[in-house]
């Protein structure tokens, strides 16, 4: 019986694991919301070249509002911004850590929203300097998953 | 609770009474004249004898009847999805089965639906040696699981773990996968060794493939040893698998991703009441080509009640929950009946825990009907 016990409580036990906080605290004139999704965002002609999965592919801000992904798809997406990046690079540059949400929300250093499961939204993402900020997904970036936020 | 909960719970009161006996895969109850409800609870699961008849290749030592080849499994589900609204999905599945002297082939080829491609689901070859009470299995089958995570579903929520992809390795407990497995009955235990090489890859219900720029496929043979022992009303069971995927990213060069999976589950009957719970830990050691190590995690607890005589209809309660590392954590409630000897009613709320819920059902229909089975 105490065999039972334990395997029962330990079932549907997550160890360790990230808890993607929805929202964030930061002060924000307005919040610019974009879509995820790689099934429903076909391939789009962008400055940088062609990009699908996000909508809008190009999202243009002003300094002091804020940017939220949402993820419409049925599966996982993460939103990772690729730092000092001016172009989308060949290939994925993204690790395993583009799973967990990032600590910083300006959008001008390394800011990734993590793995978004279906339906969940990421934190708010500050626009805090003037800049193109190109960003992807961990999962999805060789099917040409990225996108970028212009902010003035 | 939710009020559609309730809603839920009390319609299936109310119907669960006179809920009918169950159908079979038809082409088996012709064959071997039997009533439907020898090998079902409530459609498509199986009870004990069912359970028994699939281990021993199905096939049993009675005279045969009839020439059907072919069933057909005819699924409208029906799922309220949090971001999209209401959605009706029709679905089927094509179930064949021919014996070649103690050789059975099986087949279960899931139909396309709403743009999805159509494809072989399961494909295999079984014998049974009495002498040596093992089970001799070849082709595209499902892991040895306790639940089964594909066919055999009682309700239309991913089991725990079953589904969980880890970093970019795509392939989850769930995928039927190619190779050959050998499954022994030794006393009260029952050991299974699987040694596959690929999977089954395409939607079982529809949704358009969409380009992903990842392709996976096994570098080395998966390993997987699964056992389990009965004692009394008591099942405990342990699991593993080893294996190593080649990922291959569009633009990238290839990589390998070394994995590993254990888990544990125990199951425990008492009259009407069954309680199952599973737990999986998993290890990826290049899950994005830069040599990351991975953990994952994940099970569920379920309790099951089953209602009448002969089991025809059941309430349902499970906890599904794993991280990958990102956490998923629901509440299924969930209810089945035999709305006649051939068809399902299924329905369902699952409770998203920090998120939303969506209400959802399915009717399942067998085909052909035989007459007086």
């Amino acid at each position: 019986m105490r065999w039972v016990a334990l395997l029962l409580a330990l079932s549907g036990c997550t160890a360790g694991g990230v808890n993607p906080a929805a929202g964030g605290g930061a002060s924000v004139t307005s919040v610019t919301t974009i879509d995820v999704s790689i099934a429903a965002f076909a391939l789009e002609s962008t400055p940088l070249g062609d990009a699908r999965g996000f909508s809008p592919e190009v999202t243009n801000v002003s300094v002091g509002s804020g940017v939220q992904f949402v993820n419409v798809d049925n599966t996982e997406h993460t939103a990772t911004s690729i730092p000092g990046a001016t172009a989308f690079p060949a290939v994925s540059p993204f690790g395993v850590s583009a799973l967990q949400p990032t600590a910083n929300v300006g959008i001008s250093g390394g800011w990734g929203a993590g793995a978004l499961a279906p339906g969940q939204m990421s934190q708010v993402f500050v626009v805090n300097q003037p800049g193109t900020y190109i960003y992807g997904c961990f999962f999805h970036y060789s099917g040409g998953m990225r996108g970028m936020i212009v902010a003035k | 609770m939710p009020s559609k909960v309730l809603i839920a719970i009390a319609v299936a009161c109310a119907i669960l009474a006179c809920a009918a006996p169950a159908s079979a895969i038809p082409l088996y109850a012709q064959r071997y004249r039997l009533q439907c409800e020898q090998c079902h609870t409530v459609i498509p699961e199986l009870n004990a004898f069912g359970i028994s008849f699939r281990e021993h290749g199905y096939q049993l030592p009675l005279p045969r009847h009839g020439t059907t080849g072919i069933a057909i499994r005819y699924q409208l589900q029906y799922q309220v999805d949090p971001t999209n609204g209401p959605r009706y999905t029709p679905g089927g599945i094509v179930l064949s089965n021919f014996d070649f002297g103690k050789i059975s082939a099986f087949v279960h080829y899931n139909l396309g639906a709403q743009g999805g491609p159509a494809g072989l689901y399961l494909g295999y070859l079984a014998s049974y040696n009495e002498h040596t009470e093992t089970l001799y299995r070849a082709g595209l089958f499902e892991l040895p699981l306790p639940q089964s995570p594909g066919q055999r579903l009682d309700d239309l929520q991913q089991y725990g773990y079953y589904g969980a992809h880890v970093g970019l390795n795509d392939l989850p407990l769930s995928s039927p996968r190619w190779g050959a497995q050998v499954e022994r009955t030794i006393g009260n235990a029952v050991v299974d060794a699987v040694l596959d090489t690929g999977e089954f890859k395409g939607a079982a219900y529809g949704g358009a493939p969409v380009p992903t720029g990842e392709t996976t496929s096994a570098q080395t043979p998966e390993v997987g040893l699964f056992a389990h022992v009965l004692s009394g009303p008591f099942v405990f069971g342990v699991e593993g698998l080893d294996g190593t995927r080649r990922i291959v990213l569009t633009g990238k060069a290839p990589f390998d991703d070394g994995y590993t999976r254990a888990g544990l589950w125990t199951s425990f009957t008492a009259g009407q009441l069954q309680l199952q719970s599973e737990q999986w830990f998993g290890r990826d050691f290049n899950a994005d080509g830069f040599g990351t190590l991975v953990g994952s995690s994940g099970g569920y607890v379920r309790a099951k009640y089953y209602i009448g005589e002969g089991d025809h209809a059941y309430l349902g309660i499970r906890y599904d929950a794993y991280q990958n590392p990102i956490i998923t954590r629901d509440v299924t409630y969930y209810g089945a009946f035999m709305l006649f000897k051939h068809a399902r009613i299924l329905f369902q709320q699952v409770q998203t825990i920090g998120g939303t819920g969506s209400f959802g059902g399915a009717l399942t229909v067998a085909f052909p009907w035989p007459p007086n089975l």
